[in-house]
């Protein structure tokens, strides 16, 4: 029997990830996918980033991820969303050549050292004693392996919907996986469905471009990966276009709602709210009588272009008659149609925080069986399980990234506390201290907990030296209101100062950057543009950015507070049996976790509080009696 | 942590100490139903943990099985007792010797003796009540005054619970529309914060300023304050606070310790307890003794919150009475100043222009401590000035504690900053409705720190 260290389970964008950090860090790993030539597909909409997804590449680069530096050399269009608002929440945004970028993604799986691809079908996990001892394929061979990360995607039980019509697969052309799907019932897994969607595909040929809203990229586009230098970076080869839905569309579709399987009740799965079908938004927002659709092309050598905002399940015919209703879709020709997609997944409660499951020792899941959605949610799983499964291999304590270090740990925290209800994608709401998760920092954050990354650290670490030195310096030099500061300002386009300030109070107006400070007082030496915008952040920010690093400080002791592996909920018959039920099943790790547990009251909270504290007291006792 | 579990059960005499004609002895936990079937015997023969029956009459017996008294027993089932928990009591005969005997069986067969407030902790730990509502039965416990009792009351039933989920919402709903201007930028979403917004946001701060207001009051109502009796020698101090005692005296509680020598008490005046401290005479003395009263006289002028100073109607204004005047406006402790013995004033000259300059009185009365002439007038200018005017209407809700006035500070404090310029990014105007957010929580106990908890509980008073 052939023997690996690691098997990945799935070539999507949690596959890569993963198989890439553990042969990375010099494990003898295996990724097995049903089709090689789908490695690093993009089944949905050719971009990658967002708000907080943007965030997250960043963070999956500063960790040593594939998806940034692809990404910078994949992309056909760059634009920061959220330019106008405060510099916690820009979030990058990419349009993506998909040919390019699944091109990029195999050659790198192909050339890693340590990395061996295998095209076939996965059937069955083995398990031996609770954990896991390799894999069978649906040809009867068995591999084994200590640990086993499954990125299946929506492959489970997949079944696609095309209207009233539907077929067998895991998504558009490619057949479903349902021999995993079923050895995991096997397994005593909980498995529930979830649904997705895509749009049309549309041929250029028939757009009415000069009916559209042209979106062009950044004048200075922004990279991913902090290992592409900022000055220079220039792929803004690409616009995208936007128009709306019409009354006329509104009437299309509710005329054919009972052609639609999400509303004739064939689609048992539950969608998200978040980018939601068409009809979805017909439904819920009947008094909108447009809603935004952006036109995004799939790459350069292709005339396929993607409708964002046309996420749809309903019959072919209907969806040619909605895209004819809205301006300069008139003659809209449809190469692919939308369809929705169901599919199992696995409860994420079913995980501990290091994505691995609770009953399968060296056995983790990542991006869409644990419910999420998304490219970027399901690369961050992928990175986050291979860097625990290395951690499992070698007998290192496991890496918990918190919510108040990385997006990522809000959403690993999210679902595996809170579980899911809908396909999960991220959000900066869903951050507690937003202003300190920044797509800027996610190196000074990050770089220290990843893999392949020296040099990286090493430039951080310089960075924070010179970012520090020059805020101290700038917090020192002192201007007296007099004709040089004046004329200073006023050239800046600023109201001239009454009193004495200091460069870093000049700093904090709105519209002065560090470049136009410099005139005034020189640095002893120039920063360059990353070290320039962190002293920029940390200045205009401040008094801000101290506020909730207090918060972050109340945080941390509840998250220190632990929870011990062998807590007994039963010794505290003040709880409610629902809420010592969710407490055991989900065996939060700290306090801080427990309290975040859905269905457990605060007063719960504080009975679980007062039993911790008089543990920790009576251990703290013992050891005193030990001395 | 002084609670440092609630799994066991615990029992405590939940009636005052002292004779009466009934006393209760009050059982919770999960083992209060079989502590309590063990030491009773039903006249009919009844188990009291079956059937539906939750009234016995019968007999409480000690561990030789002699009779220590025939009680009534309720049998409350968790959770829909007091506490969620079981809950036994004991209705027995008043007087401390049965009740103690009761309390004394409960805890050999098991029970543990309750801490101050343990059971109102355990109601609010098992999640029968916010922490608004926990608090004011404590305060209901221990009101002094019935303006206190009607604060305590309204609060319990939950008027500041509501008043506070109101803000939340407000708040809620406002950082709902901010949170979708960051997450959602390409989409046409409505105008981030329209004049509607700013509208209820404003009317929401004006909300949280009227509690803060209360705050004061609250405090005073709920904790009372300390008023110094302060004047030279033989002007009536002493006169006037029997005479200020005397119409209290039905609700007046004794503070122990502090009466054997008669010279603080409790009294309620206007609605507020008030801790009147009659004091010596203040003059320069040689006599040793006199002395240490003098200078115990100002150490409660310097402890007192209010000062009156008491000064003789019948005679001119000595120059003793300026000095001291002149001494206690240097405390900065507000001023009223009474004019005793009214009675011996001639009317028409009593009135003149005698007055004592340069010294700012926070209001002034005239008052026969020997006749009652002006006392009552006194009492209620007295509440005024202690509330204000404007709370003396208790059901109106209320802040009384000063980790809720806190609170509410940062909450307002961030509504501010906010309303100061409501044109900021997005992410910042979240950063203060979030933080305003968990200042609420904080006092509704939603996101209480577990210190803060530790502090309300261990102020709580037994048996309730």
């Amino acid at each position: 029997m052939k023997t690996f260290e690691v098997i990945i389970i799935g070539g999507g964008h949690a596959g890569i990830e993963a198989a890439l950090a553990c042969a990375r860090t010099g494990h003898l790993s295996l990724l097995i996918s049903m089709n090689l030539d789908d490695i690093g597909r993009m089944s949905c909409n050719p971009s990658i980033g967002g708000v907080a997804k943007g965030q997250l590449t960043r963070e999956i680069d500063a960790l040593g991820g594939e998806m940034g530096r692809c990404i910078d050399r994949t992309g056909i269009q760059f634009k920061m969303l959220n330019r106008s608002k405060g510099a916690a929440v820009h979030s990058p945004r990419a349009q993506a050549d998909r040919f390019l970028y699944q091109q990029y993604m195999k050659q790198v799986c192909e050339s890693t050292t340590n990395l061996y691809l295998k095209q076939a079908e996965v059937t069955d996990l083995l398990v031996e004693d609770n954990r896991i001892a390799g894999i069978r394929t649906s040809f009867g061979e068995e591999i084994s392996a200590a640990a086993v990360i499954v990125c299946t995607g929506t492959f489970l039980h997949g079944r696609l919907h095309f209207g009233m019509t539907t077929i067998s697969g895991g998504r558009g052309g490619s057949a479903a996986a349902d021999g995993l799907s079923d050895c995991y019932r096997r397994l005593g897994f909980p498995v529930g469905r979830l649904k997705t969607g895509t749009c049309a595909r549309i041929h250029e040929r028939s757009i009415h471009f000069e009916k559209f809203q042209e979106q062009p990229g950044d004048a200075l586009p922004r990279p991913f990966s902090f290992s592409t230098p900022v000055e220079g970076f220039d792929r803004n080869l690409v616009s995208c276009w936007l128009t709306h839905t019409t009354e006329k569309t509104r009437d299309i579709i509710l005329a054919n709602m009972d052609r639609s399987p999400l509303y004739s009740g064939r689609i048992e799965g539950i969608g998200t709210r978040y980018c939601p079908s068409i009809e979805d938004k017909i439904v819920k927002f009947p008094d909108k009588p447009r809603h935004h659709l952006f036109l995004e092309p799939e790459g350069l050598n292709t005339a396929e272009w993607y409708v964002n905002g046309l996420s749809t399940s309903l019959p072919e015919d209907v969806q040619r008659d909605m895209l004819h209703s809205c301006p300069g879709l008139e003659d809209a020709e449809i190469i692919r149609p939308g369809y929705a997609v169901e599919y199992d997944y696995v409860p994420p409660t079913q995980l501990k925080l290091t994505l691995e499951t609770k009953a399968i020792g060296g056995l983790y899941h990542a991006g869409q069986i644990n419910g999420t959605s998304g490219y970027e949610e399901a690369a961050a799983q992928g990175l986050y399980a291979a860097l625990n499964a290395v951690r499992f291999l070698e007998g290192k304590p496991p890496l918990i990234i918190g919510r108040e270090e990385a997006y990522l740990g809000v959403m690993v925290d999210d679902i595996v506390t809170r579980g899911v209800l809908e396909p999960y994608r991220l959000f900066t709401s869903r951050a507690e201290y937003r202003l300190h998760l920044r797509h800027d920092n996610a190196d000074v954050r990050l770089a220290a907990y990843g893999i392949r990354n020296e040099a990286l650290l090493q430039r951080v670490e310089k960075r924070e030296r010179d970012v520090e030195a020059e805020i101290v310096r700038l917090r020192d030099v002192f201007f007296s209101p007099g004709t040089e500061l004046n004329q200073f300002l006023t050239a800046c386009g600023e109201v001239p100062a009454m009193t004495p300030l200091s460069a870093e109070q000049i700093l904090k107006r709105p519209g002065m950057t560090l470049e136009n400070l410099w005139e005034l007082t020189p640095p002893e030496a120039l920063l360059d543009f990353e070290a320039r915008e962190q002293v920029e952040i940390r200045i205009k920010y401040g008094g801000y950015l101290d506020r909730e690093a207090k918060t972050i400080e109340r945080f941390e002791k509840a998250e220190k507070l632990r929870i011990p592996d062998t807590f007994d909920y039963d010794c505290i018959p003040g709880l409610p049996r629902e809420s010592r039920q969710r407490l055991k099943e989900i065996q939060p790790l700290t306090f801080g976790q427990a309290a975040r547990v859905p269905g457990v009251r605060s007063s719960d909270i504080a009975v679980l509080h007062i039993y911790l504290m008089k543990m920790q007291k009576s251990r703290q006792g013992a050891v005193n009696a030990d001395e | 942590m002084r609670y440092a579990s609630t799994n066991d059960t615990i029992a405590a005499i939940s009636t005052p100490p002292g004779e009466g004609g009934i006393g209760i002895v009050r059982l919770s936990g999960s083992g209060a139903m079989e502590i309590a079937a063990g030491m009773f015997a039903s006249s009919k023969g009844r188990d009291i943990c079956s059937g539906s029956q939750r009234v016995f009459h019968g007999h409480v017996h000690d561990a030789a099985g002699a009779s220590i008294d025939e009680v009534l027993l309720h049998v409350m089932r968790g959770p829909h007792s007091y506490t969620a928990e079981d809950v036994v009591e004991f209705n027995a005969h008043g007087g401390t010797a049965p009740l103690n005997a009761i309390l004394e069986e409960t805890l050999r067969r098991g029970a543990r003796l309750a801490g101050p407030g343990e059971f109102t902790l355990r109601a609010f730990l098992n999640g029968r009540m916010d922490l608004t509502r926990a608090e004011a039965v404590i305060d209901l416990v221990r009101a002094k005054t019935r303006t206190a009792l009607a604060a305590a009351n309204a609060t319990a039933d939950g008027i500041l619970s509501k008043a506070l989920h109101e803000l939340r919402e407000t708040l809620a709903d406002a950082l709902a529309r901010v949170e979708a201007a960051v997450d959602f930028p390409e989409e046409d979403l409505p105008e981030l914060v329209d004049a509607a917004l700013v509208t209820r946001l404003e009317e929401a701060r004006g909300r949280m300023a009227a509690l803060l207001d209360s705050a004061d009051a609250g405090m005073r109502i709920r904790e009372g304050i300390a008023l110094a009796i302060v004047g030279r020698p033989n002007v009536g101090k002493s006169s006037l606070f029997n005479a200020l005692l005397r119409d209290a005296r039905a609700i007046v509680s004794a503070e122990p310790g502090t009466t054997r020598d008669r010279i603080e008490e409790t009294a309620s005046l206007g609605g507020v307890p008030v801790r009147l401290m009659d004091t010596a005479g203040m003059r320069d003395t040689p006599d040793a003794v006199e002395s240490q009263g003098v200078s115990l006289a100002r150490g409660a002028a310097r402890r007192a919150q209010y000062i009156l100073f008491v000064v003789d109607a019948s005679v001119s204004e000595t120059e003793e009475d300026r000095r001291l005047a002149a001494e206690l406006a240097a405390l900065e402790t507000p001023i009223v100043l009474v004019r005793n013995k009214i009675d011996l004033v001639n009317r028409e000259s009593h009135a003149s222009s005698r007055a004592l300059p340069g010294i700012a009185f926070a209001m002034a009365c005239e008052v026969s401590a020997v006749t009652g002439e002006g006392l009552a007038a006194l009492e209620t200018r007295l509440g005024e000035l202690f509330l204000g005017s404007a709370h003396l209407e208790t059901t109106s809700p209320m802040l009384s504690r000063i980790h809720q006035q806190d609170s509410m500070r940062r909450a307002e404090g961030c509504l501010g900053r906010l309303l100061s310029d409501t044109s900021a990014s997005p992410e910042l105007l979240a950063l203060e409705l979030r933080e305003a957010l968990q200042a609420l929580g904080e006092i509704t106990g939603e996101t209480t720190s577990e210190e803060l908890l530790d502090r309300i509980f261990s102020s709580f008073c037994i048996g309730k």
